[in-house]
């Protein structure tokens, strides 16, 4: 295995990224995206800087990346999640694709990382395997984060008169059809094109609803590909942590991009992009 | 026309006309295992006189970065070259994070500050470092017989910031309703017990702990710290600590020039802290950003000062 610390230059500021090659000709390139909330390029406790070693034992290549104004990038940092850094992530991620001669990218993402990865894979079939880290809220690949026209009438309600919160909470809860979740459209067209991991921690509630809701879109969508919910292994509300929750997610997300991506190395496609 | 894929050698480095820095990656080793570092310069007409910056422990690490990054670039758009790197164990190192110690934090330094010299790019360096980091420049540059040192609200006894670190492990435990149980003992006990206890996700192993608890900087070699040494408190009060006074005095005894200055800001509690706050409608915001200029603004006036400032001078190539 080797490392590769690089610049790559966007808009007139340059990305920081480090992509990690297994000594064997690489099978596919998996791109890290952390979430927003400034977690450089390692993400925290490591986790991106594990995740590749472990990925290039499994004759996997893999970048990380520092958004503009993070770690060593140049830039000011702003952020919101509305307009996520998706060029920024395409400019790096096909820098390292071309640098390193493979023809299919995975995607792993958390929070905003799980957003961009959606929608990239919804983009081009060079993205053919998405892992979501989603270790409490799924919001990050759902419409509006999540907050559905009844929380939304429920925070507002509640809001002006505390007192009856309980009482809305449990008349919500039973006008609450239960139908699927209303996931990002980018969301629904990546899961036709590419194989589709979403780990999750959250509840056993929120997993039963996220499976649900993930079998309903298969259906939809007719699609061949894989789609599964995975549960993240974790106890309280921190992502990632405690530390015993870190080395489980790592195997699952290597796992994944293990069954999904090309068994093994092809010849370098040519450098025009799909 | 194709243009053939891209090197990494070529992708290496940049050069920024509008700030006036180039800065390059480099992959120094410790003790035989790879690490990242990036090298900032000046375009044109560099200093003989480099700077180190050494990281903090843990998320620390991560929360100072920004202030890190921005006084390198600062710094080497002065005509400085500074050298940040992640020591072993630590960020992109390839070192396993459970090998990382303090002893090895130190060392890196020292070594990382004696290739910058051995390369010949400069003939002198200082270091630079914040909380932990502060501590272990401080330690590096009696090893290196820095000319300057610069140390943001360092850590003088190991005892302290261990009970810090174990407060901040329960506080996070006892937040998230996690483990109530285990947030209810004492986390050093169990760290005693098992040999590991989980601070915010990182491991502190029961070797830094007792580490920590030997660490005295006040105790330490007797030889001077560093030359001119900048020790910058951040806090909210204008009156200089006892303990970091003593610092200061003690680096003048040994013949150095210390000066203890005062960054009095309302923000001062976040310094080390996660920088980020959510915002409306999905946005992020840096809420240190009037610190960590605050911070910056003394440190770069010191750097431009009398005593600094004409030693540096009088390095300058003709």
């Amino acid at each position: 295995m080797s490392e590769h610390p690089i610049f790559v230059p966007f808009e007139g500021d340059h990305l920081a990224a480090i992509v990690t090659v297994p000594s064997a000709p690489a099978r596919a390139l998996v791109v890290l995206l952390q979430g927003a909330g400034g977690p450089p390029r390692t993400h925290r406790y490591r986790l991106w800087t594990r995740t590749a070693r472990a990925l290039a034992d499994r004759g996997i290549a893999a970048v990380r990346m520092d958004y503009r104004g993070i770690g060593d990038s140049t830039g000011r940092y702003a952020f919101d999640m509305r307009t996520p850094p998706v060029g920024e992530v395409e400019a790096v991620a096909e820098t390292a694709r071309r640098a390193v001669g493979v023809d299919r990218v995975g995607l792993i993402g958390n929070c905003v990382g799980a957003r961009i990865a959606v929608t990239l894979a919804a983009r081009s079939p060079i993205y053919s395997s998405v892992a979501c880290i989603l270790p409490q809220t799924i919001g990050p690949i759902l419409r509006d984060q999540g907050r559905t026209a009844n929380v939304r009438i429920y925070r507002a309600m509640s809001r002006r008169v505390p007192a009856i919160r309980s009482v809305v909470r449990g008349v919500m809860r039973t006008i609450d059809m239960p139908v699927g979740l209303r996931f990002l459209p980018e969301m629904e067209r990546s899961a036709r094109v590419a194989d589709v991991l979403l780990l999750h921690g959250g509840t056993p509630e929120s997993r039963i609803r996220l499976s649900r809701s993930a079998a309903l879109l298969s259906r939809r969508t007719g699609s061949q590909r894989r789609l599964e919910v995975w549960e993240m292994r974790g106890d309280g509300t921190g992502g990632f942590r405690p530390l015993e929750a870190q080395q489980p997610m790592i195997d699952a997300l290597v796992r994944w991009m293990d069954e999904t991506l090309p068994a093994h190395a092809h010849a370098p496609a040519s450098s025009t992009s799909a | 026309m194709s243009l053939g894929p891209p090197s990494f050698a070529s992708l290496g480095l940049y050069r920024d006309p509008r700030s006036g820095v180039t800065e390059r990656f480099l992959q120094p080793t410790f003790d035989g295992t790879r690490t990242v570092a990036v090298l900032s310069m000046p375009l044109s007409d560099p200093l003989p006189f480099g700077w180190i910056i050494t990281h903090s422990f843990g998320m620390e690490q991560v929360h100072l970065a920004p202030l890190e990054v921005a006084l390198a670039r600062r710094l080497a758009a002065m005509g400085y070259p500074v050298l940040r790197f992640h020591a072993r164990g630590c960020g992109d190192s390839e070192a396993p994070t459970e090998t990382y110690t303090l002893r090895s934090h130190a060392e890196d330094t020292a070594k990382i500050a004696e290739s910058l010299l051995e390369s010949g790019a400069v003939e002198r360096v200082g270091i630079i470092g914040g909380l932990l980091g502060g501590s272990m420049a401080a330690v590096a540059a009696a090893k290196v017989g820095a000319a300057g040192l610069i140390l943001w609200e360092p850590i003088v006894r190991g005892t302290d910031y261990l009970q810090v670190l174990a407060r901040s492990a329960m506080v996070v435990e006892l937040a998230n309703g996690t483990k109530a149980a285990a947030a209810e003992h004492d986390p050093l006990e169990l760290l005693a017990r098992a040999g590991v206890v989980d601070v915010q996700g990182f491991p502190l192993r029961l070797e830094v702990a007792d580490e920590l608890r030997a660490f005295d900087l006040l105790g330490h070699d007797p030889s001077p710290l560093a030359a001119a040494s900048l020790i910058l408190q951040i806090g909210r009060t204008d009156a200089p600590r006892a303990q970091l006074q003593r610092l200061a005095d003690r680096i003048e005894a040994r013949g150095g020039r210390g000066t203890l200055e005062v960054v009095n800001h309302a923000d001062a509690w976040m310094f080390g802290q996660s920088r980020y706050r959510s915002v409306e409608k999905g946005g992020k915001l840096d809420r240190q950003e009037s610190l960590s200029e605050a911070i910056l603004e003394r440190t770069l006036r010191w750097v431009r000062s009398g005593s600094f400032a004409d030693a540096a001078r009088a390095m300058r190539p003709a």
